[in-house]
């Protein structure tokens, strides 16, 4: 059974890993960034947004927001004391993405950044793990 | 002194610092990458390209071309891709502001043009980093 993307079932399914898959810790490279992702019309007609918290490589919290597309997820403004940065694209985009028919380089030509993006760059390194790890999911749209 | 990229200056400084700089083979992680640099619109008017050959986190071979400004064959996203891995054109000061430490990487990744085995090129970003990382501690001038 697929994990569909930017959803409960893939959140807790990522949480358990985490906890019993050392490989997926090896992926995560000390990761320290809080996450906003947003994927923009997702099957459904929703927009889907992911908070993400890692810390020294753990996944600390997972948030997980659905809102009728087009939504406020949408909006490139966020709190940067709580978040370091807001990624948003494409649901389609980012499912090629985290599935490997989309490579990061030409992804980042396609969606939006906002916020720090040297402290993602220095780390770039553990964030193409962590998308190579999800390569090997069952991720559905 | 600096050195200004885009110029023979730079490839004999990094060959230099190469044979002398113990930390420079570890910096790049073994990266073994054939890559064209494209630099277009420098100060003098000009473009450039290096043809840059790295096997195994070394240098083993560092082409220079320089071009009147605009120079449709070095702007050109075609390559020979039996000789090289990929293409990257941005503009020069793009370029300069990366390699300085002005811009980071995902930044400077929205705004320069990369043609080739990107897959090749994300296994490896780790030893690109390394290198962009060493490139921020020279004196490079635009």
């Amino acid at each position: 059974m697929g994990f569909r993307l930017f959803t409960e079932e893939l959140r807790d399914e990522m949480m358990k890993r985490q906890r019993q898959d050392p490989e997926l810790q090896e992926k995560l490279k000390g990761l320290t960034f809080r996450l906003l992702l947003v994927g923009t019309d997702a099957p459904g007609g929703e927009d889907r947004q992911l908070a993400i918290n890692l810390q020294a490589g753990k996944f600390i919290s997972v948030g997980v927001a659905k809102e009728a597309a087009p939504s406020y997820l949408r909006n490139t403004s966020f709190d940067r004391m709580k978040f370091d940065a807001k990624v948003i694209g494409d649901h389609q985009t980012l499912f090629d993405l985290v599935t490997g028919k989309l490579d990061l380089l030409s992804a980042f030509d396609k969606v939006q950044i906002e916020g720090d993006t040297s402290k993602l760059s220095a780390q770039l390194p553990g964030f193409i793990g962590f998308i190579e790890y999800l390569q090997t999911m069952d991720i559905t749209p | 002194m600096s050195i200004k990229l885009g110029t023979q200056d730079l490839t004999e400084e990094i060959f230099r610092r190469q044979a002398e700089d113990a930390e420079f083979q570890s910096m790049l992680k073994g990266l073994t990458f054939n890559l064209l640099l494209v630099g277009t619109d420098n100060p003098d008017g000009n473009d450039w390209q290096y043809t840059i050959e790295l096997q195994n986190g070394r240098f083993v071979n560092v082409g220079l071309d320089v071009q009147p400004a605009p120079n449709s064959d070095l702007r050109s996203t075609s390559f020979d891709k039996k000789k090289m891995d990929a293409k990257a054109i941005a503009d020069h000061q793009t370029l300069f502001e990366l390699v300085s430490g002005k811009l980071d990487l995902v930044n400077a990744i929205t705004k320069v043009k990369i043609e080739g085995d990107m897959g090749k090129l994300m296994k490896q970003l780790d030893g690109f980093i390394g290198f962009l990382g060493f490139l921020a501690t020279m004196d490079i001038e635009p």
